[in-house]
């Protein structure tokens, strides 16, 4: 990593900034002391400042009112597009995009600031189509309804608009059978008899009645009916029902052509919803540009800038500004005492477990990238823990269609996760070789025993305790893997004698250790390995016991200190119990793959019954490789970060984020832009 | 006295049952918690629908493993193959319940734990996306002790068959 500094004038600050983008290398620090520091001084002696910083100050300030109301433009635009976007790819997932990647290039994402008007105008036309067609659906459900309720009233031959005459008012509406009697009886006793019922059409359960009332007694009918559930007719059109219904007929059916071609409408811009992405993806490049331009101190024709980039870049980051622009760059390498980001670099094996690193944080600048390391054994854990040939192919095919045919990026964050699976599902297919399983033992329930898959070394159903012996063997390889990790970071810190007294001491313990436990069943006679093995660890613990605490000078509280750090042993334990956790998801996949299959064979039997095999054995196999890939890789990770991390791994860098173009839809073609063609390229 | 002759393989299968029940119960109630967490976090952000889901799973394993026990149980013993009348003595029947003890009681409680987990790290996800591998880690930090559990019962089950 090396520091530039840049000071240029005001008149170049744009198209520096913008080359800086461009490029993609540097990370800008953000000193903090911008406008608004300088403000506050303004504040407090407001004499002392001369003529000329006020009016820059004034200009500053201008400046920055209208990036800010510039920012809050476009990301109120943004957001309406995100909306759009999101309602057009729900509403057509199956239109495709061209080009079907997403991958543009920098001058397309650039050039679509000519067609902003344009596009623009297309959302507001997706928007305009989008209220129309509500309208239109609350349109027809209003239409509808009065269908509903005119198909009761078809046969009846009235005008609907026909309320009242001179001196009556007619009610039209729906009335129980039941209530005629009753409310024909209670007519006559309120003295209300000049009141006709006429039955216009007989239901099945009520009347279609139109009750007739003088205009004086409208209040107590009214009421009247109100209590006999009587439902009146909402309608209240010119012309008889039939006539009516057929109109509506009519209407609902322009409506209904109309919506499709809305419809139409809104399908063609969806086929071009690529413009929506680049267009989203420039404001975000804008945005980022816009919050770079506060970094910079300014003075009235200069402006200041340091940043972060990465050494090999350098060179050529100062050759493109000096050649281009009266600007003074310098250099300054920087040395691993220096705080500065993390970029790592590694080859492309390490490189895909990268990922696993980048969850758990960046190491600092002094120390041993824990990549190397990490990448062979979460290779090897995560290829243990699944251990089959059927899932491991399936899991290596599925993230080879994506890397290769769908042409995901392997930058990303979801590109390089898929990249470290293809290379877990490729040894979870060695691992299943290794322990015969083909999704569980899938050949051999269904040729009814007559063959089983071939194992290398053994199968882990049959001999669980061997496996169990073996991932722990396994689990001190991989701690051993990260004290070998942590004497080189020591070496990096010329502390050489924590390597004699605190690290290589231990090597002899666990191994001294084993040798006692398990020395008797190697059948070596030749000498006795248990004898070997703890004298190995006799004489480590004796250096601890010495040692641990040689920063003391107290003999007793060196002594005390050795015992701690003999408790250590305690801790080595417990790390490599942790690896027996291998033999159970080992297990785990294995056996319910057993039980999918078990279960298959159960219903098997007759076309019926296979073809529920069947669907057992693709469902089942598909859950078990989904919940076993998850712990797999969950798994293999925590061995990572608890136990191997453990060993060395002091951490509390951060990652190097350059400033450049992040687009969040589009992909963009790895091109540099030419820059002297346009200075401003926004 | 042909029900007392018959106790070996009653014992086993309670053995079996409980070390399906337990762990299943515990997973169930942990993700149905879980699901309500999640769908409070939906209503704001749809789109962290499939990171939410994992978290909503992971405390689901314990039923997973409780159901594997059970069917070691069943055939090492076997009461799969032969049923009622395979030949176990009461006391094997009780091998078999001890063996299975340790993922019961382990799988149940350690699924409840977990979910405490991974509610927080719901919450947490809800605000920070980036987080999101982090919050599994931590839960799997529980879950841990499970598939300790898990070995401890299936070593015992390959022991006694």
């Amino acid at each position: 990593m090396d520091k530039i500094k840049i000071l240029g004038l005001q008149s170049d600050k744009q198209s520096i900034m913008q080359l800086l983008q461009a490029e993609g290398v540097v990370e800008l620090i953000d000193t903090g002391l911008t406008a608004s520091l300088a403000t506050e001084d303004d504040v407090v002696e407001p004499n002392s400042k001369s003529s000329l910083d006020r009016e820059y100050l004034l200009v500053d300030e201008k400046e920055q009112q209208t990036i800010s109301e510039q920012e809050l433009l476009i990301r109120q635009k943004q957001a309406n597009l995100e909306s759009v976007i999101i309602k057009l790819d729900n509403k057509y997932p199956n239109i495709s995009i061209e080009p079907a990647d997403l991958r543009i290039s920098i001058q397309d994402l650039l050039a679509i600031k000519k067609r902003e008007k344009a596009i623009l105008s297309k959302l507001e036309q997706v928007q305009v189509i989008e209220d129309r067609e509500s309208d239109l659906a609350a349109e027809r459900e209003q239409i509808q309804r009065e269908q509903d309720i005119l198909q009761d009233w078809y046969d009846v031959d009235i005008n609907l608009a026909q309320t009242s005459t001179e001196r009556t008012v007619i009610f039209l509406g729906q009335l129980e059978k039941s209530a005629l009697k009753q409310l024909e009886d209670e007519l006559v006793e309120l003295s209300l008899a000049q009141t006709v019922i006429l039955d216009l059409f007989e239901g099945d359960r009520y009347y279609l009645t139109a009750i007739i009332a003088l205009k004086e007694d409208q209040l107590e009918v009214d009421n009247l009916l109100k209590r006999y559930d009587f439902n009146a007719l909402p309608i209240k059109r010119q012309g008889k029902p039939n006539r009516i219904y057929q109109a509506n007929t009519a209407q609902l059916e322009r409506i209904d052509s109309y919506f499709l071609e809305l419809e139409q409408e809104l399908k063609e811009i969806a086929k071009n919803r690529l413009d929506f992405y680049i267009l989203s993806d420039y404001y975000s490049v804008l945005l980022d540009y816009y919050a770079a331009n506060k970094i910079p101190q300014n003075t009235l024709y200069t402006f200041s800038l340091q940043g972060f980039l990465p050494r090999e870049t350098s060179a050529d980051v100062v050759r493109q500004i000096e050649s281009n622009y009266s600007a003074l760059v310098e250099i300054q390498e920087l040395t691993t005492q220096d705080d500065y980001p993390i970029m790592l670099k590694n080859n492309p094996f390490s490189g895909a477990y990268q990922t696993i690193l980048e969850m758990f944080g960046a190491p600092n600048t002094q120390e041993i990238d824990p990549t190397p390391g990490l990448a062979p054994f979460t290779f090897l854990f995560f290829g243990m823990m699944l251990s089959d040939v059927g899932y491991g192919l399936l899991l290596t095919l599925a993230c080879a269609f994506l890397l290769w045919k769908r042409k995901i990026d392997a930058t990303t964050e979801s590109g390089k996760l898929v990249r470290m699976l293809f290379l877990s599902g490729i040894s979870s297919t060695i691992w299943g070789f290794v322990f015969g399983g083909f999704f569980g033992d899938m050949l051999t329930l269904l040729s009814d025993k007559r063959i089983s898959f071939p194992y290398l070394w053994f199968n882990p159903m049959d001999e669980p305790q061997k496996l169990l012996i073996w991932s722990m063997i396994f689990g001190v390889i991989h701690l051993f893997g990260g004290m070998i990790m942590r004497m080189i970071n020591e070496v990096k810190y010329g502390r050489i004698s924590n390597i004699i007294f605190d690290i290589i001491p231990w090597f002899f313990i666990i191994i001294g250790l084993g040798m006692m436990v398990g020395g008797s069943s190697l059948n070596i006679t030749s000498f006795n390995v248990s004898e070997l093995g703890k004298w190995f660890a006799l004489g480590g613990g004796v250096i601890v016991l010495l040692f641990a605490g040689r920063d003391k000078k107290n003999i007793f509280s060196r002594l005390i200190s050795g015992v701690g750090g003999l408790y250590g042993v305690i801790n080595y334990l417990g790390d490599i119990l942790s690896y027996t956790r291998v033999l159970a998801l080992v297990l785990a996949t294995s056996v319910i793959a057993t039980v999918v299959n078990f279960l298959a064979v159960m219903v098997s039997g007759g076309v019926i019954g296979w073809i529920f095999a069947i669907l057992i054995l693709m469902g089942g196999h598909m859950l078990n490789l989904a919940l076993s890939g998850l712990s797999a890789y969950v798994h293999s990770s925590r061995l990572q970060y608890v136990e191997f991390f453990g060993q060395f791994f002091e951490g509390g860098g951060r990652f190097f984020k350059p400033f450049s173009y992040q687009t969040k839809r589009i992909k963009l073609k790895k091109e540099n832009i030419n820059q002297q063609e346009e200075n401003n390229v926004f | 006295m042909e029900f007392l002759s018959n106790l070996g393989p009653i014992f086993t299968l309670l053995g079996a049952a409980f070390a399906a029940f337990l762990p299943g119960l515990g997973s169930a109630k942990a993700v149905s918690r879980l699901g309500q967490a999640v769908n409070g976090v939906l209503s704001e952000q749809p789109d962290l629908f499939g990171r939410a889901l994992i978290l909503q799973a992971l405390p689901g394993t314990q039923g997973i493993y409780g159901l594997l026990t059970f069917f070691l149980i069943l055939t090492r013993s076997g009461i799969m193959e032969s049923g009622f009348t395979a030949e176990i003595s009461w006391a094997q029947g009780l091998l078999w319940v001890a063996a299975a003890l340790p993922i019961a009681i382990v799988g149940y409680l350690s699924a409840l734990d977990q979910a405490k987990v991974c509610e927080t790290g719901i919450a947490l996800v809800a605000k920070r996306n980036d987080q999101h591998a982090r919050v599994i880690v931590l839960a799997v930090v529980v879950e841990t002790y499970a598939i300790f559990a898990l070995l401890a019962s299936v070593l015992a089950i390959f022991s006694l068959g």
